[in-house]
């Protein structure tokens, strides 16, 4: 009966997937195979802090944070302090910054990606349970698998490069926060970038 | 970086600063408002910004993504320019996203103030614009810009056309009181719109300045009132305390407008509540406990207790009375009791309501049994005589009050699971007051229960009503054995969400063994034989107390065939364990609970890093039953254990474990000692 209940849960669950991930709620769990032939499920990751990073390597607003470094660097800080970084391509095919996962392993090493994962989202599903609007779209998953943050990766809303160095990083603040135990300061903000090409 | 180089053509003159559009998608276009400007004056500029057909950019909020035209302005000291004013925005959908934003020419306007100090013959203004444009894909697009302007009295308007039609799609600024608010998912603005337009405002669109406020997705809906107009939206992503006032524009029968709304006062002002809520409260907590008369665990021993005032005498009257008075007394103290008990384990910090005792699953078994006694009772399968548990004992009988005592004290148990649901949240509500009101409406909620029978008691005019006595009395009290059963059988189902299947299994043995000996009770006298059973009734709920203890959730993965063939080829020094069971194997659930999930095993499962696989049959699934096949089997349960490799070495045979466990067998096992 227990089970029963818990599965019509999911199923409804699964139903009502187009609902947004909230913060402070615990976030969507997803499964999928990264561009390494890896399967990751969410849960796998309990205990860890996990950062999700929509991206789309031809959007002026990625490629903002990745031809300056920004984003690898994050990537590479994020993943010494033990928690799981996974960059996600919900673009459709046919669609903008659609690869396949062989363009997909190219690409991702000339831009030296430290992230832990890339997972190619192409039916979009996981973007819709998130809510994914833009790349970048970010969000941050604590050990508990709750979402407590969502939104722009900093505080500079501009494709611009300048600004990377003097914004405030929300990410990163969030996963500190995380780190030390404390509550995220800026949980939510506006994502910034192009849309998710759905 | 390639696309700034493009963009470097600057005019410096008075008159339309035209880009060209080259390879861009979109380019600027600058119209001052006067030929000349005076300083002290403030002069306007328009911005039209020409996009190539099928593009867009982006209004203030852009929406679920994008970002808006942008202009750092380098001016002469003193000089001020004023925000970018920008035109009324459109919907472009593009599914499941909505962006907010223009095609074809936007025209934005900006205003320049020279200050009265201005020295010099012009004042030239540079600016660096930047924006998105986008297709389907997007383009980051960059522009300098730049407008010089004679100073002098001798200006006149121009670029009228421009300006006109900048205007027309400006939205326009209104002082209506607009106030904003959220609850249940959804947003309210409420605009205090003129009556006469009221009406224009039933199909709208709602642009909101700052993000997150509604969905960019969402349905307007709009409600017209007496006193303004409330569109609501399902709310977006932010938290909208974070906003102070904030501003919209409504979009209706192709006229727009703008309001600034402020937030709603975040919380409603609530007055103290006054002394008349108590009473109401008390009141309420009285009318509920005469309601729960009515419920099917309480009310059989309600009607049990009046009809045996059918048959009283008149000398028995000062009986009655007693009895009643002994019967409301058992039932408030026992309230009082719980409530306490409540109120106390409250203050320590514990997070109950009322009800908690049906959280034990040990009170929800000896509650079930009860009931299920008490119906077997009342259907007349036994009689005991003089006990407490006798709700139809005699008032005549000599301890007749203390009798009535317990039967009260009795009714408040019977009746917690029926008042846990439906009173769960108003007994919730008195707990949150102070320990005196909550006593008090526990108090009379006891005082209610017991009200009846305390006025059939004291009454006489109320004991005439009541109907003759005569056989149909049995019948009743037969026919009230019933909701006493449905009440049981509501506990076992409780029972099975909170200790899960074999919990139902061992308190339906349970009754079925109270059937038994209540019969052989009745069948023989044989000391021996009474003895012997009542004996295996105590090993019975040993037993079932050793199924009712926490279970230590072992950690096991759902079988999948797939999983274990790669487990076995990709990890060859990983033992795997495969379980196979199903809810319905007794043995299988006997096995689980002696041997595999036991602490010895679990624990020797983790040292050795053991894959414990678990495939469950309660239901049909063709992989389980291939697997079962694939070693003979046509059932459950089976027990397979698949050795690790030594060195190099492939693994060794899979074994397959007897059907009845012991710890020590998977352990030996486990350690390789079992060469069966």
């Amino acid at each position: 009966m227990k089970k029963l209940l818990l599965t019509s849960a999911l199923v409804l669950w699964t139903g009502t997937s187009a609902m947004a991930a909230t913060v402070g709620e615990p976030a969507p769990v997803f499964t999928a195979t990264d561009i390494q032939g890896v399967e990751h499920t969410l849960t796998d990751f309990r205990g860890q802090t996990v950062i999700l990073e929509w991206n789309n390597p031809e959007c002026p607003y990625v490629v903002k944070h990745y031809d300056s470094g920004n984003m690898q660097s994050l990537q590479a800080e994020a993943t010494e302090t033990g928690a799981v970084w996974i960059s996600i391509n919900s673009a459709a095919e046919g669609k903008q910054g659609h690869m396949t996962a062989e363009i997909a392993n190219e690409k991702m090493s000339d831009l030296g990606f430290n992230g832990s994962a890339y997972i190619l989202d192409e039916s979009g599903e996981i973007g819709q349970m998130y809510h994914a609007k833009t790349t970048p779209h970010m969000y941050v998953i604590d050990g508990e698998g709750t979402l407590v943050y969502a939104g722009a990766i900093d505080s500079d809303p501009s494709f611009k490069q300048d600004g990377i160095a003097t914004a405030t990083n929300y990410v990163k603040s969030a996963w500190e926060a995380v780190a030390a135990g404390e509550e995220v300061e800026v949980s939510s903000t506006q994502p910034y970038g192009c849309s998710v090409k759905y | 970086m390639r696309l700034f180089a493009l963009l470097t053509l600057i005019c410096l003159t008075a008159f339309p600063a035209i880009a060209q559009q080259g390879d861009r998608n979109a380019y600027l276009e600058i119209f001052p408002s006067q030929t000349a400007v005076e300083p002290g004056e403030t002069i306007d500029l328009a911005i039209r910004q020409n996009i190539r057909d099928g593009w867009h950019t982006y209004w203030y909020n852009a929406g679920d993504s994008g970002e808006p035209l942008m202009i750092d302005w380098t001016v002469p000291e003193g000089v001020q320019i004023g925000d970018i004013s920008f035109p009324t925005p459109k919907r472009i959908y593009y599914d499941p996203l909505v962006n907010f934003g223009y095609e074809g020419a936007p025209i934005y306007t900006q205003s320049v103030l020279i200050p009265e100090n201005y020295d010099g013959n012009y004042v030239t203004l540079e600016g660096s614009a930047t924006w998105l444009v986008c297709e389907e894909i997007c383009i980051p697009e960059g522009q300098d810009i730049a407008i010089k302007l004679p100073i002098g009295n001798d200006g006149v308007r121009m670029n009228d056309v421009i300006f006109e039609m900048a205007q027309s799609d400006m939205p326009q600024p209104q002082e209506w009181r607009a106030v904003l608010s959220q609850s249940d998912g959804n947003t309210f603005l409420t605009v205090a719109i003129p009556e006469n337009m009221r009406q224009q405002f039933t199909d709208v669109e709602i642009y909101p300045y700052d993000w997150g406020i509604i969905q960019t997705t969402a349905t307007i809906m709009s409600d017209v009132g007496e006193e303004a107009v409330t569109f609501s939206a399902a709310a977006g992503d932010r938290d909208i305390t974070t906003v102070k006032d904030t501003r919209f524009v409504l979009k209706a029968n192709n006229a727009s407008y703008e309001v600034i709304a402020e937030m709603a006062a975040l919380t409603p002002p609530v007055d103290e509540p006054p002394h008349t809520s108590f009473i109401l409260m008390i009141a309420f907590a009285f009318l509920g406990g005469i309601i729960l008369n009515l419920m099917p665990c309480v009310f059989p021993v309600l009607s049990m207790k009046a009809l045996s005032l059918v048959k009283l005498s008149d000398k028995d009257r000062k009986h009655a009375r007693a009895s009643g008075l002994a019967y409301t007394a058992g039932i408030v103290l026992s309230f009082l009791l719980i409530a306490g008990l409540l109120i106390a384990l409250k203050g320590a910090g514990e997070t109950i309501g009322w009800g908690f005792q049906l959280q034990n699953p040990f009170v929800v078994t000896a509650l079930a049994t009860l009931l299920f006694v008490i119906g077997l009772n009342l259907l007349g399968v036994f009689d005991v005589g003089g006990k407490f548990v006798n709700i139809g004992s005699k008032l005549t009988s000599g301890n007749d009050a203390r009798s009535s005592f317990f039967t009260g004290a009795l009714a408040t148990l019977v009746a917690t699971p029926c008042t846990a649901p439906f009173m769960a949240s108003a007994i919730g509500y008195a707990l949150t007051q102070s320990a005196f009101v909550s006593l008090c409406v526990f108090g009379f909620l006891g005082l209610g229960l017991a009200f009846p029978y305390l006025l059939l008691s004291f009454i006489p005019t109320a004991q005439k009503i009541m109907p003759k006595p005569g056989a149909w009395m049995n019948t009743f009290k037969q026919a009230l054995s019933f909701p006493m059963f449905a009440s049981a059988v509501w506990l076992v189902w409780v029972l099975d969400q909170q200790a899960g299947n074999l919990a139902v299994l061992y308190v339906l043995g349970l009754f079925l063994t109270i059937g038994f000996l209540i019969w052989l009770f009745k069948a023989t006298s044989s000391k021996i034989w009474r003895g012997m059973f009542t004996l295996i009734l105590t090993a019975l709920f040993v037993m079932y107390a050793s199924v009712l203890a926490p279970k230590t959730e072992s950690d096991y993965v759902a079988f999948d065939s797939q999983k274990l063939s790669v487990i076995l080829k990709d990890e060859p020094q990983r033992p795997v364990f495969v379980n196979m069971t199903a809810a319905w194997c007794i043995t299988c659930l006997v096995n689980e609970r002696t041997s595999l999930s036991s602490d010895s095993v679990q624990d020797a499962f983790d040292a050795h890093n053991v894959l414990y696989l678990k495939g469950d049959w309660t239901n049909r699934d063709d992989h389980i039953t291939q697997y079962l096949e694939s070693y003979g089997r046509n059932g459950v349960p089976l027990y397979v254990y698949y050795g690790p490799a030594v060195g190099s070495d492939a693994r060794p045979a899979p074994l397959v474990l007897p059907q009845i466990l012991r710890p020590e067998i998977v352990l030996n096992t486990l350690k390789g000692e079992n060469e069966q």
